[in-house]
């Protein structure tokens, strides 16, 4: 017996040296840790908001996942995991009902206790402010009762599908299966917020349920951090939670985030020392400082290019001028797709690689699922001469194309990529076109008319589902005029895959969604050109950081070490 | 009628003495045209001029790479035998689009000073030889014309027509740059307008077009074609600067205002870039303004010998 203690103990004190040695988290590590463990960074604008009920953009997204929490999260491979659930829910065998379960003792940092109700609470509110991402409660039984397509219509106050049996159980019925409804509760949309700060959403007067994420003191969330200081357009600050309940937050012990600095004075200050990250909060260096930093063998250590969820491609209008019909206008397309060097585009369209990569694995980007594989998609194959002669069978004239343009909105980086698409489109095929540039709304509103005949078609996903990206853009229903589907396109097959695969587990629905993108290349529907990046420039003190394809790392991860 | 007293002396000086030397008889035109090619700054800036003139000719049929293909080498590959001034950002020869620039830029400096001219001209000579309320009203245009800034004229029209092809840009630029042509051609009119032989012409019923035409027009026209050759830099300049701003001849069109906008943002990495194009705006702008100092003095009736 005491022979066994001894073991006993001794593999205890083995354990407890590997976990020190490894640094295996909260403030015990084997890395040698600096004594300060503050991290300065900085954004160029302030933050729009952080009430989850109406974040939309990355800059308020990446500073919402670090002071929020929901049922599920993403970890840093974009699996979704248990956050406050205590795991995945139980989906009744028709795939309409779901059961989730929570966890004991999780709170928001004020100490309010989470229960099921407080999910009811945000879930109802949200859906009722009716915001860019309300409808990720779409799928739940009386959506359009609160959340009506008219916004003068009287509203309900709560989702007749949800109800919460007891404390820590929710019920949600669903009008339909849907296998990615998983994965958008896992988004900042579904997070949890306290109705004890925020009070009744429906109350016009209340001016807390706008206004309580503005201050520290009622900014109150359930995440492994709080905001400490916030002067609008000059600073904020984040420190992590006492006794969160969700157990260490790390090592850091201050976040200082400095506001209104511009990327080129924000690189001269990572530069100096001011900064101990760049590029936090979709923040980036230019294209120049960026090639600065690749030429430079010390620099490059301090650059990191993650792949972004953003695809870039030229579209093709399938309801009207030269391409138009899928089969009438397919060899049209896909000689223009051949006609393009990608090479040469990330050369010349994204300063050598600095803010995007080649797309050749189909539509969905890198990273994501759905995505087909590195050089899998053969629209993306450069064959010059191939091009020309199918080109030139379809249009010996040049009649076809006459008069064309290329729409896109003008920015620096789509002007260098599209007068790279235009230049390259003319040496290959003999193809000369104008370029048309405008402001965003310009080209959103000429693209859902479908009266933009070639353009820049683009998509950043919004979480990590084939369904994101057919729902929202390739379905014949987003193909009438005024749909997203910029295209005009509408395939019956594909359209039947996806709505199959919208409603299955996302294991069982991501070979049914590959395989409408095939059918989508088959069709020549685009010309792909890029996928986007993500820079971030990091003190070589500072370990942890960094993202994946969608988000920021969470801070949790962080450390600072000795320097 | 007064008649000189009898006891009137002539004095000395009036009369002719072996000492005076007489002029050579030479038209105004022969006596410029000497004075000019006597002036080493003017003849340097017509060089200039006429090499100008002779690249942007040779760059309608022939450049030694298309002006608009990028890829043709590394972008911002510096100079080297197969590219003399190197290639911009994306990959393009920079000597072709010099030589395409060099069409531009002339197109526009000479289509504005022509429009600009014929604009000022016609109003000039108008407000000068009706006086009244014609005089009144195109002064009263040129002075409000004055008030309005170029920029934000030539800035508004471009945004109007929402084109940017080379003929708009050559029309907006001349809306704003006929004042001064108007100002001097209406001074000239004025002041011809009182001579004798526009008297004399008046007298055997020359009608009013054929006295602008034919008598007051070729007198004023020194003056006139020494303010045309300033319009050219100036349009020039006005054209780089539009282009600068992105306002100026669409992408690919090799504008040097363009090329140097593109370039200034890389102008550590890369200066040849920028500098290229900047120093060919440069020497075309001493070279027309020299050529220009040089017509006005050749033409000035005071500096005749």
């Amino acid at each position: 017996m005491s022979r066994i203690r001894f073991r006993a103990l001794a593999l205890a004190g083995i354990g407890a040296f590997v976990a020190f040695a490894c640094g295996g988290g909260g403030g015990s590590t084997g890395q040698d840790l600096a004594s300060e463990q503050t991290l300065h960074t900085t954004i160029k604008d302030d933050i729009g908001t952080l009430d989850p009920g109406h974040v939309s953009s990355g800059v308020d997204i990446s500073f919402t996942q670090q002071i929020f929490s929901g049922l599920y999260k993403f970890d840093q491979n974009l699996k979704v995991v248990p956050d406050i659930a205590s795991g995945m829910p139980d989906v009744s065998s028709d795939g309409k009902t779901y059961t989730f379960h929570l966890r004991k003792g999780a709170k928001f940092w004020n100490g309010d206790p989470i229960t099921s109700k407080d999910f009811l609470y945000s879930w109802n509110r949200t859906t009722y402010l009716a915001d860019a991402y309300s409808t990720v409660f779409q799928p739940v039984v009386g959506y359009s009762a609160v959340a009506p397509d008219d916004p003068k219509a009287p509203k309900a106050k709560t989702l007749e599908g949800l109800t919460a049996p007891d404390d820590y159980t929710i019920k949600a019925q669903l009008t339909d299966p849907a296998g990615y409804w998983l994965t958008e509760l896992a988004l900042w949309t579904a997070n949890v917020v306290d109705q004890k700060v925020i009070g009744d959403y429906t109350d016009k007067n209340n001016q807390a349920n706008d206004v309580w994420w503005t201050k520290p003191e009622t900014a109150v969330g359930s995440g492994p951090f709080k905001m400490t200081q916030r002067t609008a357009k000059q600073s904020m600050e984040f420190k992590p939670v006492d006794g969160w309940w969700g157990g260490s937050p790390g090592s850091l012990t201050d976040i200082k985030v400095d506001i209104g600095v511009d990327e080129v004075s924000a690189v001269k200050k990572f530069e100096s020392g001011g900064y101990d990250i760049y590029g936090f909060a979709n923040q980036s260096p230019s294209v120049d400082d960026i090639l600065r930093y690749k030429g430079d063998p010390t620099k490059k250590k301090l650059l990191h290019i993650y792949p972004s969820a953003r695809s870039s491609w030229l579209g093709f209008n399938f309801q009207q001028g030269p391409f138009k019909g899928i089969a009438e206008g397919h060899d049209g397309r896909e000689s223009f797709a051949h006609a393009i060097d990608r090479a040469q585009v990330v050369d010349i369209g994204c300063g050598k690689g600095a803010t995007c990569t080649a797309a050749n694995g189909g539509l969905i980007a890198k990273g994501l699922k759905g995505y087909l594989g590195d050089n899998t998609d053969p629209l993306a194959k450069f064959d010059a001469a191939a091009a020309k002669a199918e080109y030139q069978k379809w249009d010996p004239n040049g009649a076809k194309v006459a008069g064309l343009k290329l729409s896109y909105n003008t920015n620096a980086v789509n002007d260098t990529l599209y007068g790279n698409v235009q230049s390259q489109i003319r040496a290959n095929l003999g193809v000369s076109f104008a370029l048309d540039p405008s402001d965003f709304p310009s080209l959103i509103k000429k693209r859902n008319a479908k009266q933009a005949l070639m353009f820049r078609d683009s998509w950043g996903a919004d979480y990590d589902h084939p369904q994101d990206w057919f729902d929202n853009l390739w379905n014949c229903a987003q193909a009438k005029p005024g749909g997203q589907n910029s295209a005009g396109y509408c395939s019956k097959p594909v359209d039947d895959l996806v709505q199959k695969a919208d409603t299955q587990p996302i294991d069982q629905a991501v070979p049914a969604y590959k395989q409408a993108q095939q059918l989508m290349i088959k069709d020549a529907f685009d010309a792909p050109l890029t996928y986007g990046t993500q820079t971030y420039l990091s003190q070589t003190y500072v370990s942890g950081s960094g993202y994946n394809s969608l988000y920021d790392y969470s801070w949790t991860g962080y450390k600072i070490l000795k320097h | 009628m007064a008649t000189a007293p009898s006891d009137y002396v002539f004095q000395d000086e009036f009369t002719a003495d072996s000492t005076y030397e007489v002029g050579e008889a030479v038209s105004l035109w022969k006596d410029a045209w000497r004075r000019l090619t006597s002036n080493y700054f003017a003849l340097f800036g017509l060089a200039v001029i006429v090499l100008l003139l002779l690249v942007a000719i040779v760059s309608q049929f022939w450049t030694p790479y298309p002006t608009w293909k990028q890829g043709i080498g590394p972008t911002y590959g510096g100079p080297s035998a197969a590219h003399p001034f190197g290639l911009d950002q994306v990959g393009r020869d920079i000597l072709s689009r010099l030589m395409g620039g060099a069409a531009i830029a002339l197109a526009v400096g000479l289509g504005t000073a022509l429009l600009s001219s014929v604009i000022g001209i016609a109003l000039g000579l108008l407000a000068g030889f009706y006086r009244g309320w014609v005089d009144t009203m195109i002064s009263l245009l040129i002075n409000v014309w004055y008030g309005i800034p170029d920029l934000l004229v030539v800035m508004l029209f471009v945004v109007i027509i929402n084109s940017r092809e080379l003929k708009w840009i050559i029309v907006a630029i001349s809306i704003t740059a006929w004042l001064n042509m108007a100002r001097l051609v209406r001074g000239q009119t004025l002041a011809l307008r009182e001579r004798e032989f526009v008297e004399a012409a008046r007298s055997i019923g020359t009608r009013d077009v054929g006295l602008l035409t034919r008598h007051i027009l070729p007198n004023a026209l020194g003056p006139i074609i020494v303010q045309a050759t300033y319009l050219i830099p100036a349009a020039i300049l006005f054209e780089a600067f539009l282009s600068f701003l992105g306002l100026g001849a669409p992408p690919p069109e090799p504008s040097w205002g363009a090329m140097c906008a593109e370039g200034y943002k890389s102008l550590q990495l890369a200066a040849h870039v920028t500098l290229v194009p900047a120093f060919a705006l440069a020497i075309t702008l001493i070279a027309l303004n020299a050529f220009g100092d040089g017509l006005r003095d050749a033409l000035d009736p005071r500096m005749r010998r």
